[in-house]
């Protein structure tokens, strides 16, 4: 049976945000007085949502694992950059989303700092796009190609999708928040790419 | 398109991981190459043909 990798430093820094989600929940039902109660929010979100991919997907790596390692058969060198620069990305990327959401909740005067603060969370997300571009332009012809297409298919389904969305709001069919909905745009372009991504990989198969 | 790359390759003894890292590409496209579900570039069909010793033609048949 083909070997997947080790436990990546992806994985790694997952596993430490999960930990540290998981003592600021414990600390705060403990001692509610020492926790702010949207950070004890955060901190419980982060633990269940995290925790949960995490659970489902070591599930899946023992499940799936001949499945899943030709599916992640990038050359070893472009993937463990690509692991080595996404996990902390990610990391970062909780750690400002959850600061940012405590800080506007507390209230934010002076509209240039709100606007800053509200969009600090780009920053990891930025450096986690330019480690998805550094990552294609690492991997062979093939797997380009693949990686291509894949992101074409994804782009295609949520720009379709979300047009869809916008003529049946401007029907009055459907009633959505304007500003959840652009929020969903890349965790969707995400879940499609990977989707996309396991049906293109099938014709080489 | 048809190629010789997988008789090639075990008639040197070589597994697909072991080409794969030869041509500096992934196995899961060594694989692709062989079953003919993928056609490499210019660039990596000259590649094998030098490691193999032969001629592109040698190596593909584009059929008719």
């Amino acid at each position: 049976m083909p070997i997947l990798p080790r436990t990546n430093s992806t994985e790694h820094w997952m596993i430490t945000t999960v930990v540290l989600a998981g003592l600021i929940s414990g600390v705060g039902r403990l001692w509610p007085m020492v926790i702010d109660a949207g950070l004890l929010r955060a901190a419980d979100g982060i633990a269940i949502a995290l925790g949960g991919w995490m659970l489902v997907y070591a599930l899946a790596r023992r499940l799936f694992a001949k499945q899943l390692s030709r599916w992640c058969d990038a050359p070893g060198a472009a993937r463990d950059r690509y692991m080595r620069r996404l996990g902390p990305a990610m990391v970062l990327y909780m750690i400002t989303l959850v600061g940012s959401i405590v800080l506007i909740k507390r209230g934010i005067e002076p509209v240039a700092l709100r606007a800053a603060v509200a969009v600090v969370p780009m920053l990891p997300i930025a450096m986690v796009a330019s480690a998805m571009v550094r990552y294609v332009r690492d991997v062979d012809e093939m797997q380009q190609r693949i990686e291509t297409l894949a992101v074409c298919i994804a782009a295609l389904l949520v720009s379709l999708g979300y047009f869809a969305g916008g003529l049946l709001v401007a029907a009055k069919v459907l009633e959505l928040d304007a500003g959840a909905a652009m929020l969903w745009v890349f965790p969707l372009l995400c879940v499609s790419y990977g989707l996309a991504k396991f049906f293109v990989m099938r014709r080489y198969q | 398109m048809k190629n010789e790359v997988r008789a090639l390759r075990e008639g040197h003894g070589w597994s697909q991981a072991e080409l794969a890292e030869h041509l500096g590409v992934s196995r899961q496209t060594v694989n692709a190459i062989e079953t003919g579900k993928y056609d490499p570039s210019l660039p990596l069909a000259f590649k094998l043909a030098r490691l193999f010793g032969k001629s592109i033609e040698k190596l593909f048949d584009p059929g008719e």
